[in-house]
C-alpha cells in the first residue's frame, strides 16, 4: 500500500511537472526563470517549497522529540519573523536588476555590480561547495525515509534513485516553469500530510490539550522554553541562521522568475502563516512521541508514530510528503546550478557571452543531469554523518548575506570589501568546523552554544564595511540604485 | 531608488524581534487551548508578523519598481 501511494504520487508529479512544459518558449529565460512570468500564489508556495526541505517534517519532528516547544521557537517562529523581510528588502530589488539586466543567476549581478570577473568566479565556487552537501543530504535523506517507513523493505538506494529520477523528468523538461508548477503541487501534497498527520494521531491520543496534559506531567521541561538551557545571547546567534536564505542560489532564480514585483506581496504577507501551518504539526507530533516511545528509535518518530498509530496509506502519504519535501528544494537546486554553470563558466569563459538559446538550454540540462547522477552516486557512499553538513552548509550561506545587502543597498562597497568579506567566510568556516571534529555532533563555538554564525555573519559585514571605506569606491555604481 | 525604498519597516523587524525574545515567560508551564503557553505566543507572533507584513506592503510598497519596468 505504501509503495502504491508513493507510485501514484510520483507519477502525479511528473504529470504536473510536463505540464508546465506547454508553456514553454525554447529560450534560456525561458529555462531558467520561466521568462519572470511566475504569479503570486506560485511563487508563495514554490519559495516555501524550496526553503523547506525534509528536515521540516523529518528532522524537526525528531528535534521537538529531543528538546521539546523550544524547536519552534529557535527554528520556525525565527524564520517565520526574518525571511519575509528578506524577501522585501532584497528579494524585491534583485527581481528589478535581474529583469533590468536579464540576470538569471545571482553570480552574475555580483560580477556586473562591482565589475569583477574574479570576485564572481570566487563566490561561484563558494557556493557551488556550499550547495553540494545541501543537495546530497535531500538525496540521501529520501532514501533512509523510504527505508524507514517500509521497515527496510525498499533499499535507501531505491528512494534516492526515485527521487533523482523524477526530478531529472520535469527540471530537464521544463525547466523552471515545470520546477515552480511541480513545487505548488509538491508543496501543497505536504502542508496537508502534515495537517493530515496532526489530526489522526492527535486524536490517538485524545487530542492535543490531553497529550500535552500527559506530556507535561511526565516531561515537564518539553512545554516550556527553559531559562536554563537557552539565554537571550544564545538564540540571538540562531536568528542569524534563517537569513541564509537570502544568499541560496535557488531562491534566487524564483525571485528572479517573478512577474511583477508586485507578485512578491502574496509570499510577503502569507510566508509566516505557512511557516506555521507547517512547523506546528512537525514540532507538536514529536513532542507527543516522548509519551509512547523512548530513545533509542528505530527511526524518525514522525514515521515511528505513524506506523504504529495509522494504516498503511497514512504512511504512504507520509513518504510522499516526505518526497514532495525533498524534491521541492531539490529540484530549485540543481536547476540554480544547472543556470550557474551555463551561465556563469560555460557561456562566459568559454564563449565570451556568445552561446545560442538552444546551446544554453542544452548545458542547463545536461549539467542538471550531471548533478542528480552525481548526487545519486555521492549517496550510495555517504554515510549519515552528510546530515551534520546541513547546519555547517546554512552557516557559511549566512556569512555571505552581508555581501548581497552590501551589493544591493550600499552605493558604497567595493569589490575589495566584498572579496576579503567573503575570504573570512571561508577562513572562518574552515576553522570553525575543524574545530568541530574533535567534538562529535558539535555546532556551537567551544561548547559556549553560540553557533558558529553568530561570528562567522557579523565579522563578514564588518570587514566588508572597513575594507570598503579603506578603498576606492566603485565608479559604475549609479545604475544599481 | 535606494531612496525611494523605506527603512521604517526595519523598525517593525526591530519590535517583532524584541517579543520573540518573551524570556519573561520561557518557565511558564501554562496550558492555554490546550497548547503550551510558549507554542501558542510564538504562534501568535507568527499572526502578528503577517498582520505587519500586510500594512508594510500597503503602506510601504516599492511601487517604482514596477513603474520603471511599465516605462
Amino acid at each position: 500500500m505504501i509503495i502504491a501511494v508513493v507510485a501514484i504520487y510520483l507519477g502525479l508529479v511528473i504529470v504536473v511537472g510536463t505540464l508546465g512544459h506547454r508553456l514553454f518558449r525554447n529560450t534560456a529565460e525561458d529555462y531558467f526563470v520561466a521568462s519572470r512570468s511566475i504569479g503570486p500564489v506560485v511563487l508563495l508556495m514554490t519559495l516555501l517549497g524550496t526553503n523547506l526541505t525534509a528536515f521540516t517534517m523529518l528532522g524537526a519532528s525528531g528535534e521537538a522529540y529531543r528538546l521539546g516547544i523550544v524547536v519552534f521557537g529557535l527554528m520556525g517562529a525565527s524564520s517565520s519573523i526574518l525571511i519575509p523581510f528578506l524577501f522585501y528588502y532584497l528579494g524585491t530589488k534583485s527581481w528589478w536588476l535581474g529583469k533590468r539586466f536579464s540576470y538569471v543567476t545571482q553570480i552574475q549581478m555580483i560580477r556586473d555590480r562591482y565589475t569583477s570577473p574574479a570576485l564572481g568566479t570566487l563566490l561561484f565556487v563558494v557556493v557551488v561547495l556550499l550547495m553540494l552537501p545541501y543537495i546530497l543530504i535531500g538525496v540521501k535523506g529520501g532514501g533512509d525515509a523510504l527505508a524507514a517507513i517500509t521497515r527496510g523493505e525498499w533499499p535507501g538506494w531505491a528512494g534516492s534513485l526515485l527521487v533523482c529520477g523524477v526530478t531529472f523528468l520535469y527540471v530537464t523538461y521544463g525547466g523552471m516553469r515545470s520546477t515552480a508548477w511541480a513545487n505548488t503541487f509538491q508543496t501543497t501534497v505536504f502542508i496537508l500530510v502534515g495537517i493530515i498527520a496532526y489530526l489522526v494521531i492527535m486524536d490517538h491520543y485524545g487530542g492535543i490539550g490531553e497529550a500535552m496534559a500527559t506530556l507535561r506531567d511526565t516531561h515537564p521541561e518539553f512545554v516550556v522554553f527553559g531559562s536554563g538551557s537557552y539565554t537571550v545571547f544564545k538564540i540571538l546567534s540562531y536568528l542569524l541562521l534563517p537569513i541564509s536564505v537570502a544568499a541560496f542560489p535557488h531562491i534566487y532564480g524564483h525571485w528572479l522568475s517573478a512577474r511583477t514585483a508586485r507578485s512578491f506581496q502574496t509570499p510577503i504577507v502569507f510566508y509566516p502563516l505557512c511557516i506555521a501551518a507547517v512547523w506546528v504539526p512537525s514540532v507538536t507530533l514529536g513532542m507527543v512521541g516522548r509519551i509512547d516511545f523512548t530513545a533509542p528509535l528505530n527511526g524518525p518518530i514522525l514515521i515511528e508514530l505513524i506506523l504504529a498509530h495509522t494504516g498503511g496509506v497514512l504512511a504512504g502519504c507520509l513518504a510522499a510528503g516526505v518526497f514532495a519535501a525533498i524534491m521541492s528544494s531539490l529540484d530549485s537546486q540543481t536547476l540554480a546550478l544547472g543556470a550557474m554553470f551555463t551561465e556563469d563558466i560555460v557561456r562566459f569563459y568559454g564563449f565570451d557571452n556568445q552561446l545560442s538559446e538552444k546551446q544554453q538550454i542544452l548545458f542547463g540540462r545536461l549539467f542538471v543531469a550531471a548533478f542528480l547522477v552525481l548526487a545519486f552516486v555521492a549517496s550510495l557512499f555517504t554515510t549519515r554523518s552528510i546530515f551534520e553538513l546541513g547546519a555547517w552548509s546554512l552557516t557559511g550561506f549566512a556569512g555571505l548575506v552581508p555581501i548581497f545587502v552590501g551589493a544591493l543597498y550600499w552605493k558604497r562597497s567595493t569589490k575589495q570589501g566584498a572579496t576579503v568579506a567573503i575570504l573570512s567566510v571561508i577562513g572562518l568556516w574552515l576553522f570553525f568546523y575543524a574545530d568541530s571534529l574533535n567534538v562529535e555532533g558539535a555546532y556551537s563555538i567551544g561548547g559556549t552554544g553560540l553557533i558558529p554564525a553568530g561570528i562567522i555573519v557579523p565579522v563578514s559585514a564588518l570587514i566588508l564595511i572597513l575594507v570598503s571605506f579603506a578603498t576606492t569606491p566603485p565608479r559604475d555604481a549609479d545604475r544599481f540604485f | 531608488m535606494s531612496q525611494q525604498t523605506k527603512i521604517w519597516p526595519l523598525s517593525i523587524l526591530l519590535l517583532l524581534l524584541i517579543l520573540f525574545f518573551n524570556f519573561w515567560m520561557w518557565d511558564n508551564d501554562a496550558l492555554i487551548l490546550g497548547m503550551p503557553i510558549n507554542l501558542l505566543y510564538h504562534i501568535g507572533l507568527c499572526v502578528l508578523t503577517t498582520l505587519s507584513m500586510l500594512v508594510i506592503v500597503r503602506l510601504a510598497w516599492p511601487h517604482h519598481l514596477d513603474e520603471e519596468d511599465a516605462e
